[in-house]
């Protein structure tokens, strides 16, 4: 279904993107902190547990004292103490963060989304754009959150762990860690694979999603080409590689972990061994609580490496994710303002419009020339002049680039080479807001959002009253059939519009471009489906308060 | 729970049904609109629709914007079915025809066309209806990728990909839904002769129904329907049209005046 290839990703854990991702994150680095140290202390819990049994074991069994318990029973609940509180905060923490940072980056991609020019929508199917703002986003906050909750208390655990082994008994804490260097090699191994089949696991899902798209969006057009079989088996075929490459990544995780825990017992056992021979030995080196201890210890060591394997397996899979949505934000809009023009007049999200100057709409193309990121020439050296008020007919034959004319003027593109200048002026030195806004731009294909015909049209101008909403429409003709409709200017259009028909659509996005009284009018085939025969010359000139210049491709 | 119940939703909406007995029929036969009326939630869309066309012959339909032009080819097609009266082809009520063959045998162009995201080869298969042109001025000329939804052609480039892609397939009907709007004049003058070719040398031409809002696109049509409000208002050719007083003769006027205004200044 999908021809844009998914960018093959490096294969490597990739520091540096993390960093990056991190950085972008910079609202919750308090919360990230703080489940670091949470974490910390936590494992220091879990290590003092062991020497309490060993303490334990020693002067209360083996030594048979009974003075003290009092000041141990506090101790361990102490401890015990300190620790619940950790789990409780962590767990908080945890879920704050994985929250705030979904919705972080959801609303900073969304942003960059809205910024981005039309190039990017050309190249990017929307399947693809759908996938990395849901599922990879919920992944990079779920990855981040309890990654670094685990990753902590593992790195923690296993170093204090280390520490109090070697101190109690260096030659058992030896045997015990002589086996972390297989784990490590066996969890590469197998974290290399599963990270694989992960890859296509996500690969497909985004070309699944991009069907999902493709089915919807067409399905009208399946209908009347009678493909609905066709595009099922098609997706039956990504469904199934989904499948697949799933059941080889289960299968791969369900091998690895038996295999950790089997290493695991091995230590133990080993530990368990030597430790065993030497309590019973004549010198009595190791206490019956150090062995306790060190068997805790033991057991408790491989668990946290494992999870660290893992830990280190989901930042590879979600590295994926994560490398498509640092693409995202960092995709820049190839059309965007220089800092001079921000610092002046503003950017799209903050305008500053007391600095704007006004506009007359006089339009001035200076040997242009525009070629698409494909390669594909449109325009050679291609100037003309168009003076504020003036109506400027397009006419040519289907793909000789009038579209693209008009696209420039509106800076949706800019020039590959030569000037359009408004009012005189380079419109690079002016920021895209000040262009757009005081554009009206009718397309071929309205896009009407869902909502009211009065709600759609108001988008045109915020403020703009219901009168002035009824006068629009009536200045282009659409007056009579909104009014035939059940609810008339209240009526719901559907997504996209599509409860009307293309013609009415047009006509809505007529008026909803009228009522912003725009400097530049635009209609490029804006009535091709509409009947305009009962004012021939077009609604544009039956309202004579608009008058701008209009660049009118048929 | 909630995930379930939303799955559902979709797995159980209702899908689209044969009448028992469906079977297929031969459609190049005259076609018959019985008092056909339709609405969409209540709101009448068409009332009592009549008309009658020979196989081979082409029928337009003029009518203002929302009059129910589409909504009377989606009939034709069965993407929805009349509420009273019948559609009859060869005498056979269309709801008895097994919709998979009769939309594989009626070509439909739709007025918004979409594209599948693969190459214009895959898009069509073969090469016609006047699209070689500028299918060859790509650079990868028919194995160009169409972006998703088409969006590296044209408004009108898209139009001719999809009449090409239904005229390749063997149509006993053909559907232009405002299917030339965004092409040139020219090239939609070349399209229709294209259609009618056949028509001289014997060969079958299918039964053609174009709906626009050029005069001069419509009135070759056998037939011409005028819609006004959901219903036929006037029908019969250009001829006669012209000399009733209606829309069709108060078009007429506006752009032949327009045409005149075009062809005195340029003398």
């Amino acid at each position: 279904m999908q021809s844009q290839q998914e960018q093959d990703y490096t294969k490597k854990l990739d520091a540096g993107l993390w960093r990056r991702l991190i950085r972008y994150m910079k609202p919750y680095h308090k919360y990230l902190y703080a489940i670091m140290a949470t974490m910390a202390v936590s494992a220091l819990c879990d290590t003092i547990f062991p020497l309490l049994t060993r303490e334990a074991i020693d002067t209360f069994i083996t030594e048979g004292q009974t003075g003290g318990r009092l000041w141990f029973i506090l101790r361990y609940a102490g401890t015990l103490l300190l620790q619940t509180s950790c789990i409780f905060g962590f767990c908080q923490l945890c879920g704050r963060a994985e929250c705030g940072i979904n919705r972080h980056i959801r609303k900073l991609a969304f942003k960059r989304l809205e910024e981005l020019s039309f190039s990017y929508y050309d190249q990017t199917p929307v399947g693809f754009i759908i996938s990395r703002m849901t599922s990879d986003t919920a992944r990079l906050g779920e990855t981040v959150a309890w990654g670094i909750v685990d990753l902590f208390w593992s790195g923690s655990y296993i170093l204090i762990t280390a520490v109090a082994m070697l101190l109690l008994n260096a030659r058992m804490a030896l045997l015990v860690l002589s086996v972390m260097p297989v784990i490590a090699v066996a969890a590469v191994w197998f974290q290399k694979r599963i990270l694989a089949s992960y890859r296509e696991v996500r690969k497909t899902n985004s070309q699944i999603t991009g069907a999902f798209n493709e089915g919807i969006m067409g399905a009208k057009t399946s209908k009347t080409l009678v493909r609905e079989e066709a595009n099922c088996n098609e997706f039956a075929v990504l469904t199934g590689r989904m499948r697949a490459s799933s059941i080889r990544a289960a299968v791969l995780s369900a091998l690895f972990f038996p295999i950790v825990t089997s290493l695991g017992s091995i230590a133990t056992a080993l530990v368990l061994h030597r430790g065993g021979s030497e309590v019973f030995s004549a010198q009595g080196l190791v206490t019956v609580g150090t062995l306790a201890a060190f068997v805790q210890y033991a057991t408790g060591i491989f668990e946290p490496i494992s999870s660290i394997a893992r830990i280190f397996a989901d930042l590879q899979s979600s590295q994926a994710a994560a490398e498509r949505v640092v693409s995202l934000l960092e995709t820049e809009p190839e059309i965007f303002d220089t800092p001079e023009v921000v610092e002046k007049f503003g950017d799209s999200f903050n305008p500053k419009r007391e600095n704007w100057p006004d506009i007359r709409g006089d339009i001035e193309f200076d040997h242009v020339s525009f070629h698409y990121s494909t390669g594909e020439q449109v325009l050679d050296d291609f100037c003309l002049k168009v003076k504020a008020g003036q109506t400027v007919a397009l006419v040519g034959e289907t793909g000789s680039g009038k579209s693209t004319i008009v696209n420039l003027v509106c800076r949706f593109y800019e020039p590959t080479s030569g000037t359009i200048r408004i009012d005189g002026v380079d419109y690079r030195q002016r920021s895209i807001l000040w262009l757009q806004d005081h554009l009206g731009y009718v397309l071929q294909q309205p896009h009407l959002f869902s909502g009211t015909i009065r709600e759609n049209i108001r988008f045109g101008r915020l403020d703009a009253t219901d009168r002035e909403i009824e006068a629009a429409c009536r200045a282009v003709d659409a007056e009579d059939f909104i009014l035939k409709l059940e609810k008339g200017y209240d009526t719901e259009v559907g997504e996209g519009g599509n409860r009307l028909s293309t013609g009415q659509k047009q006509l809505i996005s007529f008026a909803r471009a009228l009522i912003a009284k725009p400097a530049i009018f635009v209609l490029d085939e804006a009535t091709s489906s509409v009947d305009t025969w009962p004012s021939p010359a077009g609604p544009a000139s039956s309202s004579p308060t608009a008058c701008p210049p209009c660049a009118a491709p048929t | 729970m909630v995930a379930m119940k939303r799955l559902y939703e979709v797995l159980d909406a209702p899908v689209e049904q044969d009448t028992p007995g469906a079977g297929e029929a031969d459609l190049y036969k005259p076609i018959e609109f019985r008092h056909v009326a339709f609405g969409y939630d209540g709101q009448p869309v068409l009332s009592d629709v009549s008309f009658t066309v020979q196989p081979g012959q082409t029928v337009a339909i003029l009518g203002a914007t929302g009059s129910g032009k589409s909504t009377m080819m989606n009939l034709l097609q069965r993407l929805y079915d009349a509420k009273e009266g019948e559609i009859l082809i060869g005498g056979r009520d269309i709801k008895t025809i097994e919709k998979k063959y009769l939309r594989s045998r009626v070509g439909y162009v739709l007025q918004e066309p979409f594209l599948y995201s693969r190459t214009i080869r895959e898009n069509l298969a073969i090469t016609d209806a006047h699209s070689d042109g500028f299918i060859t001025q790509f650079k990868e000329g028919y194995d160009t990728m169409v972006g998703e939804r088409g969006v590296t052609l044209s408004g009108g480039q898209k139009q001719r990909v999809a009449i090409a892609r239904t005229l390749l397939r063997d149509n006993d009907i053909l559907i232009l839904d405002d299917s030339l709007s965004a092409v040139d004049t020219e090239t939609d003058r070349a399209i229709r002769d294209a259609l009618v070719e056949g028509r001289g040398n014997g060969s079958r031409v299918p039964t053609t129904f174009i709906i626009s809002h050029r005069l001069t696109t419509l009135a070759d049509a056998d037939l011409i329907l005028v819609l006004e409000d959901g219903k036929i208002a006037q029908q019969g050719t250009h001829e006669e049209l012209i000399h009733q007083s209606g829309l069709y003769q108060k078009v007429y006027r506006i752009q032949a005046a327009l045409e005149d205004e075009l062809n005195s200044e340029i003398a």
